[in-house]
């Protein structure tokens, strides 16, 4: 059975119960509007959902793959711009767009959200917040629902827009630690079966400021907590004694990767980051769970409880976290179909685990790695990939037409300095150390890893990093952005790339495909470089734009 | 080259120290063998399986202080299974019940195999010193033994780790190795058996390659874009260079072999091996001193040019982190300035020539993440209200700030600038946020009073100030 046959199956034994719950929540929202936000049924159909692109990586699996096949390999190269918006917020562009209805709801670095007409990119609203930046000014992307368009923000806020005219329904401080804590990730919408809740499920961005990381559900009525889990086991829970000292306290391990759910068994997967201080385990003696793992929770009883765990590096010294959110897909491995869970790290490996057990199944490196094993030093030592190298945060795709993993991965090595001592101050980098400085060689390459072996179907070499994640398409394409703003078509089965767009822009933000009235698009942010920036490329000046394709 | 795929890392739980040897293993692209087979081993492998009954020992006593364990003969058994995989089946202390973690030769047996030869290879002196002092560690460790306290247990055993990881060696910044992983990564040891050589005087040509010159290895060439190598762990080196589609890695050895082949003279070992600053350097960092004097130590390197060096190394240890690494808390220093209260006006810190200089580094270095009105694009905001507000919630100092400025900043090219234009730097982010100007230029190191110099709105109408709350420079 593929993928796309499994979703379905799933979705039709679910569909009933969600339809008929979804029915009441309508009622019970009043003047909000049925075509303004997908109703739960359309969330767990969004895989096979063509026309929309409703949840930050399609659909709960975390898998960037359209059954659209009207831009294909045989006229890719007809493709052409349709149009081209430019938001007047400059910064990093790394959102992901959520498309319904022919209207898609992009924001910019710092939490300013529009509203856009998908055909045209003509702007019907614009909501504008500029908040103070803790660290990183980044937003990627908004949820969907209940009539609402939801946002998570910089300085630690939950805020609710209606979807129709971008007004303000309720804004909340949601965060515990304001110093430290904000959000980047797009708020995921789930309809919880058991309760007939709806839930917003948001991760907090705190891991390099010195705070504890949590996945919290929202009621996306008034932002009130239904749930947390911390990434830190506190005292007396299992693994507590992988942190020496009180070092758990500001030990890290964020949760802004997104969430990967399986509606079917009720088990959401979380990819977690680093642990702090970054680059000074001797400030935190152990193995530090659950920092750089994999982690499965059961949401089944309204309390989230581990299933297992995956660490994919211990006592991480180098900020090597596994940034992007879990591709869950059923693969082909040695001859039998299995329910697969995928990631990458910025060390520069991709990893297969067993959904079911967390086992591991398969490990590629993707990356130059160099250097992995010895901490950085006060003298400082070379390293390889630096905290921007290996695979990041905009994710990739699995194709069942060939068993294939598509993602992208960097090169990029630095000089790693750390001190004797970690300095905790409200509100800065607690790091112990210093982020890399950078040395080249600042390449980047997409990569086709064959699951059934774990070895490369092929790899198309760039000579700067490829940051834009993998649009897979059932026709047999994949779509990703360099960070030199070049958005290129590659053919599945060879690597040839078909089609090729300078937008004028850095890319860092993942492509993705909709339709307005039968008629297929691919969409793609540019902006800003950001903390990304290298040498190579020219430090300002770029513009942030929503750029979208169409054939004729 | 070996690209690591997967099912070789199947044990799915492999967990802190043992998980790193095992991805070391598989990095260092060398199958290492578990039985001793030291005289059919190449050097280079002997050398590999040296480091590894090293790092074995030192993973045996890491791992059990972190097993918290109450039963004294778990630790009495880990500092034997070390002492067992140093000194090998036929040492003095070898306890054979105990097991080891490393193989029949252990590392002084694999070293002895390696020093046993008429010539005096570069590597020589290195490996003398690093056996000198893994003999020093056993010593401790056969103490531990005995130990009735888990006090008595940690102190000995961490005197054998401060040995243990001198033996163990690196190389450092300033081209200079010791220990086994130096000679690993600088001389011909470091070479794979069947790997391409190419002479170390000349750019390579083709990739993977070993450039080698007078026994030292001067650079790596790998293929670019192709996962893992087969690179020594930490080679030292000084840049990575991508050329004709390969990434070329000058070891720490490379001006060394640069200034011998510029001279069309061979290296001789005994004028030209660099003073070992690793083994300083490490103990500077880690408190114990050197125990036992390597035969590599500059008092005993005659040449005038490794003195210098020396002495430039013992000048500027470390260059990067000296200035900021320790915030000291308020001292007698301190207490004499009068601490700053909120009434009182913030006193002069910078000369206005200091924040212009400032402000045109902050042009060159800091704009396209703080954008030129200081708001921040990328990054945050650096001055003005938002910053000031924040600051002030937070209870951001003077030292602070000084200490993020000059340890982090600039992003991806931290510890880049200059002393004096981190100083610079801070003048005039002092002046865009409003503080007064004085005669007295900003200093380049930390001042105590700085630990007391809360930030925050500063009183008073401040001419020329716009709409963010920042001040002109000058």
């Amino acid at each position: 059975m593929t993928l796309r046959e499994q979703l379905r199956a799933g979705v039709a034994s679910l569909a009933p119960l969600a339809l008929g719950l979804s029915a009441v929540v309508w009622l019970g929202a009043g003047t909000a509007l049925a075509q303004d936000t997908p109703t739960a049924s359309e969330f767990l159909n969004a895989a096979t959902d063509t026309a929309n692109w409703i949840l930050p990586a399609k659909s709960y699996s975390g898998n960037h793959y359209t059954d659209a096949t009207q831009i294909n390999p045989g006229n890719v190269e007809g493709l052409h711009l349709a149009w081209k918006t430019a938001l007047d917020d400059p910064g990093p562009m790394e959102n992901s767009p959520i498309i319904y209805n022919g209207t898609m709801y992009v924001t910019t670095a710092h939490d300013h959200v529009y509203s856009l007409d998908a055909a045209t990119g003509k702007v019907k609203w614009e909501f504008t917040y500029s908040p103070h930046v803790i660290s990183f000014a980044a937003n990627r992307g908004v949820g969907l629902l209940d009539g609402n368009v939801y946002l998570g923000t910089l300085d630690g806020h939950l805020i609710a827009l209606n979807a129709e005219t971008g007004q303000k329904v309720w804004d909340k401080v949601t965060v515990a630690d304001t110093a430290n804590s904000f959000y980047t990730m797009a708020p995921v919408p789930y309809h919880d079966p058991n309760s007939g809740r709806d839930e917003l499920l948001v991760g907090v961005s705190n891991g390099d400021w010195g705070g504890i990381g949590n996945i919290t559900a929202y009621d996306p009525k008034d932002g009130s907590v239904i749930w947390s889990w911390q990434t830190i086991p506190g005292p007396g829970e299992p693994g507590h004694d992988t942190w020496g000292g009180d070092s758990w306290k500001r030990g890290g391990a964020s949760t802004w990767g997104g969430v990967t759910i399986d509606p079917s068994t009720q088990t959401i997967f979380l990819n977690l980051g680093n642990p702090s201080p970054d680059f000074l385990a001797s400030a935190r003696p152990g193995s530090n769970l659950y920092s750089d793992s994999m982690v499965a929770l059961d949401i089944s009883s309204g309390q989230p409880k581990l299933k297992w765990y995956y660490q994919f590096i211990p006592a991480d010294t180098h900020d090597w976290d596994p940034p992007m959110q879990p591709i869950l897909f059923t693969g082909t491995v040695g001859g039998n179909s299995e329910q697969l869970v995928a990631t990458g790290d910025k060390a520069g490996n991709v990893w297969i685990l067993d959904a079911t057990t967390g086992k591991l199944v398969d490990h590629t490196v993707v990356s130059f790695q160099k250097g992995q094993n010895t901490p950085p030093s006060l003298a400082g030592n070379y390293a390889c990939p630096n905290t921007l190298g290996g695979v990041e945060f905009q994710g990739g795709s699995y194709d069942p037409a060939t068993n294939t993993l598509f993602l992208p991965s960097q090169n990029e090595c630095g000089f790693w300095t750390s001190n004797k001592e970690a300095v905790y101050i409200a509100g800065q980098f607690y790091l112990g150390g210093a982020f890399p400085k950078l040395v080249g060689p600042n390449t980047g390459q997409m990569n086709a890893i064959d699951v059934s072996s774990g070895t490369f179907n092929w790899r198309h070499y760039f000579n700067l990093p490829n940051y834009g994640g993998a649009l897979t398409t059932a026709s047999g394409l994949v779509f990703s952005g360099n960070l030199g703003g070049v958005e290129n078509a590659f053919n599945t089965k060879t690597g040839d790339i078909l089609w090729s767009y300078d937008t004028g822009g850095y890319i860092q933000a993942p492509t993705e495909a909709y339709e307005v009235n039968g008629q297929e698009y691919i969409v793609v942010a540019s902006g800003a470089a950001g903390n990304t920036a290298i040498p190579e490329l020219p430090a300002t000046g770029q513009p942030s734009v929503i750029n979208a394709f169409t054939l004729k | 080259m070996q690209s690591i795929t997967s099912k070789a890392l199947v044990p799915a739980r492999v967990t802190g120290p043992a998980f790193f040897l095992l991805v070391a293993f598989l990095l260092a692209g060398t199958v290492i063998p578990m039985q001793a087979q030291a005289a059919a081993m190449s050097d280079h492998r002997t050398a590999v399986a040296a480091l590894s009954d090293l790092q074995a020992a030192i993973g045996e006593i890491v791992h059990v202080d972190q097993s918290y364990s109450t039963d004294k003969q778990v630790y009495y058994r880990a500092s034997q299974r070390a002492i067992n995989a140093l000194e090998g089946v036929h040492g003095a202390e070898y306890v054979a019940t105990a097991g080891t973690p490393g193989d029949a030769a252990g590392a002084i047996g694999h070293i002895d195999a390696l020093l046993d030869r008429k010539e005096t290879p570069v590597w020589a002196a290195p490996l003398d010193g690093a056996e000198a002092n893994i003999r020093a560690a056993i010593a401790h460790l056969a103490d531990s033994r005995h130990a009735h306290e888990l006090m008595d247990y940690e102190i000995s055993v961490s005197r054998a780790l401060s040995y243990l990881l001198v033996a163990q060696g690196g190389p450092t910044e300033l081209g200079v190795f010791g220990g086994v992983e130096g000679v690993l990564a600088s001389t011909v040891l470091g070479v794979p058996d069947g790997a391409t050589v190419a002479d170390g005087c000349a750019t390579p040509s083709a990739a993977p390659s070993y450039g080698v010159h007078g026994g030292y290895l001067a650079w790596v060439a790998v293929p670019a874009g192709e996962g893992t190598h087969a690179l020594e762990e930490n080679a030292g080196e000084t840049s990575v260079i991508v050329r004709n589609g390969m990434i070329i890695l000058p070891t720490a050895a490379a001006s060394t072999v640069a200034k011998a082949c510029n001279s069309h003279a061979a290296i001789e070992p005994t004028t030209t091996t660099p003073p070992p600053a690793t083994t300083p350097q490490r103990m500077a960092a880690n408190a114990p001193p050197a125990p036992t004097r390597s035969p590599a130590s500059p008092a005993t390197a005659p040449s005038a040019a490794a003195s210098a060096l020396a002495s430039a190394a013992a000048a500027k240890p470390m260059p990067v982190n000296a200035p900021s690494a320790n915030p000291a808390p308020a001292n007698t220093a301190a207490t004499r300035a009068a601490p700053a209260s909120a009434d009182a006006p913030p006193p002069a810190l910078y000369t206005k020539e200091q924040a212009k200089a400032g402000a045109e580094l902050f042009a060159s270095k800091c704009v396209s993440c703080h954008g030129s009105n200081l708001q921040g694009t990328a990054a945050p905001s650096v001055a003005g209200n938002d910053f000031l507000i924040n600051a002030k919630k937070n209870g951001w100092t003077l030292q602070a700030l000084r200490y993020l400025v000059t340890q982090d900043m600039p992003f991806n090219a931290p510890g880049t600038l200059s002393a004096s234009q981190y100083a610079d730097a801070l003048a005039f982010l002092l002046a865009s946020n409003c503080y007064p100007a004085g005669n007295t230029p900003f200093p380049t190191t930390d001042e105590p009073i700085f630990a007391n110099i809360k930030l925050g709105p500063v009183p008073g109408p401040h001419p020329g100030q716009n709409s963010f709350g920042v001040c002109p420079d000058g």
